[in-house]
């Protein structure tokens, strides 16, 4: 989906304010330039409307005559607004290759900025989009249309103030199951590493172990729940179990894939200079493991805090997903919804913390330098 | 190059919230005409599974009580997900079977729902635990493990708490029971919640002794709460008056068999009833102690499902206290004695 850069018909016209752009962002200014293109590139996003995304950003440019600039992105379709702010964003990056090898105080306030450009865009439409349905909810448009009566649905006013009123009650038990859950995902985390490790090391035993944890992952929560309660009785360790359970599967088939995914050339060189199978592992397999590694962290935490909610229903006393079961069956709808707003911030904030790890541990990798610049 | 990767993030993100806010609220959205397959046809949502807390309704559709009446009737077993007001609002079931405070409850959240009879006139929920446990009076609970299977089953246990100026979330653990005595008998729990005619029977039977226990009842500690009652569809009885009075005589005179004939009763229950989880001989018991709180000593056999306003003020009263609901509920729209009166005649 992405046009290689050489290829692209916008390209004469656009090399040249990227060098504009590349020699203005080496200069003081290469915040202001990064957030006026990226913004220029959401508002015309937001129009639904390449052409004038790119005839906006062609503006800030100071480009001679914007209508050029844009015609040249009308040739490229619908991604035409994107890839404005793709190429001044290559020659931003550009400049901070320039200013790393200069090791300039600079590159890293320009790193961080970027990120929270990036940032600003990708919440601007989800919070809009959101904030028009909760527009449109509490206008009764909902209820209307589906037949709904205010006991069948809260209005987002009753949600809030429930949400509100029980705010304490709401923390301690998203705390709780976030407990849970945390305990369960790293069970289940270390657990299905050591299962891919072992079917890495040992394919003839390993994709035993392999296929074993990867069955688990077809168990039913609902079934699982009940059991582990039997087994561990009704404390914090059966719902973790659960997690743990729900988390092995996808972590071990990640895993395993990323840790045989080392490319062959390296493999020959760790051979060629006499490395053995642990350097050979720890410095080529673990490191080229991550990417996968982390994709299947990023899908197993939240399924784990799923997991962790779901089993909640059947024995607990306490944590998000009791109060959301209790809540409902004592007609409370507006608590039940802030529970389910509540569980989602929670699954929300830890896929943001899994994705802020991912960053910080893939900054090295070649494949994700691409795609963050 | 990220740019148009992060703009089809952009637009997955913002499908998915709209695709979720339509699936969220699809759910709510079932059929509203569930039962009338032509004049006469009522479904009846029982709280629980079959069993001889609702012996009246079976042996009414066993002798035939209702087909007298011209009424095709369907008894709907409960169970531990299945909220019978809810089921009735939505229309799943025309008349259900559920606890006073539960459907106050319910009401408040703008349920249309009415209750029309008042089966069980006392209070069958107590609190159970071994002599060794120190459990003298409510007052020594403080620092217990008290059981109770929540979900609208709590608010007597609650009043009970605030009586004695025990905080549930600090003084004492407020656990979640199972629906079988396990956790008690294994003791997991200090106290558990068990019905006269139910759970108390199963830990009789476990082997352990009355004198062994100590109980702590709620009609005694002034805590008591209506239970068993029936309510109908707001909506449904608005246009069925002289259905409802019908399912009420024939369900009473059933009740009236029940209470007089327990063995016959459960002879009929058993039809319907489990076999594998239960026996004949728990249901007797269950049947003997139900009998008690559907027409207890000195009770007027002819007043069989009357709402009593005093008894009824009480428990209202007691669940806006302890917070079952925010305002003080409506005598007025809560009940209404019409189709009770229209049954009578």
């Amino acid at each position: 989906m992405s046009m290689p850069y050489s290829t692209s018909s916008a390209r004469s016209g656009k090399e040249a304010s990227g060098k504009v752009e590349a020699e203005r962002a080496s200069g003081v200014s290469e915040h202001v330039a990064v957030l006026v293109t990226v913004e220029a590139t959401a508002e015309g996003a937001l129009k639904g409307d390449g052409e004038a995304g790119a005839a906006d950003a062609a503006r800030q440019y100071g480009a001679a005559d914007p209508t050029a600039e844009a015609e040249a992105g009308v040739e490229l379709g619908a991604a035409a607004g994107a890839e404005v702010g793709a190429e001044a964003s290559d020659a931003s990056a550009a400049a901070d290759d320039r200013n790393r090898t200069r090791t300039s105080p600079k590159a890293a306030p320009a790193e961080k900025g970027r990120f929270m450009q990036q940032g600003t865009a990708a919440w601007a439409l989800p919070l809009g989009a959101g904030l028009a349905l909760a527009a449109i909810w509490q206008a009764g448009l909902i209820h209307a249309v589906l037949g709904l009566a205010a006991y069948q649905l809260p209005l987002p006013s009753a949600i809030f103030r429930a949400a509100a009123d029980n705010a304490g009650l709401l923390f301690r038990s998203a705390g709780y199951t976030l407990l849970e859950a945390a305990a369960g995902i790293a069970a289940g985390t270390l657990l299905g590493w050591l299962a891919a490790a072992m079917a890495a090391a040992m394919p003839r035993w390993g994709s035993g172990a392999l296929l074993l944890a990867a069955s688990l992952g077809a168990v039913p929560i609902v079934a699982l729940a009940p059991i582990m309660n039997l087994w561990l009785g009704d404390g914090l360790a059966s719902r973790a179990a659960v997690a743990a359970a729900a988390t092995l599967a996808p972590m071990a088939i990640g895993s395993y894939r990323g840790l045989t995914s080392a490319d062959s050339a390296s493999m020959d060189l760790m051979n060629v200079l006499g490395a053995g199978a642990v350097p050979a592992f720890f410095k080529l397999r673990l490191p080229s493991s991550l990417p996968a590694m982390l994709t299947a962290f990023k899908i197993s935490t939240a399924g784990g805090l799923i997991a962790a909610m779901v089993s909640e229903f059947f024995y607990s006393s306490r944590g998000l997903g009791y109060l959301l079961s209790n809540s409902v069956k004592i007609a409370r709808m507006p608590l039940g919804w802030a529970c389910i707003g509540a569980a989602a911030a929670a699954g929300i904030g830890m896929y943001m913390l899994v994705q802020a790890a991912e960053r910080r541990l893939l900054l090295w990798h070649p494949e994700f330098r691409r795609r963050l610049s | 190059m990220k740019r148009p990767a992060s703009w089809n993030s952009r637009l997955a993100a913002a499908g998915l919230a709209v695709l979720m806010a339509g699936a969220l609220t699809a759910c709510g959205g079932s059929g509203k005409e569930a039962s009338g397959e032509g004049a006469g046809a009522v479904k009846l949502q029982l709280k629980w599974v079959p069993q001889a807390q609702f012996a009246g309704y079976y042996v009414a559709l066993e002798k035939g009580y209702y087909k007298d009446e011209g009424l095709s009737v369907t008894i709907v077993p409960g169970g531990p997900d299945i909220v019978p007001e809810q089921q009735v609002a939505n229309g799943s079931a025309d008349i259900g079977v559920d606890w006073v405070a539960s459907l106050l409850a319910h009401q408040e959240q703008g349920l249309p729902l009415v209750e029309i009879a008042q089966v069980y006139q006392k209070s069958g929920l107590v609190l159970v635990s071994r002599k060794s446990a120190g459990i003298a009076g409510p007052s020594d609970l403080k620092g217990k493990k008290v059981g109770n299977w929540m979900g609208g089953n709590e608010f007597e246990l609650l009043a009970l708490f605030d009586k004695y100026k025990l905080n549930p979330s600090k003084d004492l653990q407020f656990a979640k029971q199972g629906f079988t005595m396990d956790q008690f008998l294994g003791g997991e729990l200090d106290a558990a919640s068990a019905m006269t005619y139910n759970e108390y029977q199963v830990v009789l039977e476990q082997g352990i002794p009355e004198a062994e226990l100590s109980v702590i009842d709620m009609n005694k500690e002034g805590v008591g709460m209506l239970e068993d009652n029936l309510f109908a569809n707001k909506d449904w009885l608005a246009k069925n008056k002289e259905t409802a009075a019908k399912f009420l005589r024939a369900s009473l005179k059933g009740w009236k068999d029940a209470v007089e004939d327990q063995e016959g009763a459960v002879d009929i229950v058993m039809k319907s009833a489990d076999a594998a989880s239960t026996s004949r001989d728990h249901q007797l018991k269950m049947m003997k102690e139900v009998a008690k709180l559907v027409a207890p000593d000195g009770f007027d056999i002819g007043k069989l499902g009357m709402i009593d306003e005093e008894a009824f003020r009480q428990t209202a009263e007691i669940a806006l206290k302890f917070g079952v609901i925010q305002k003080a509920a409506d005598a007025g729209t809560a009940y209404t004695t019409e189709i009770y009166g229209m049954a009578a005649k």
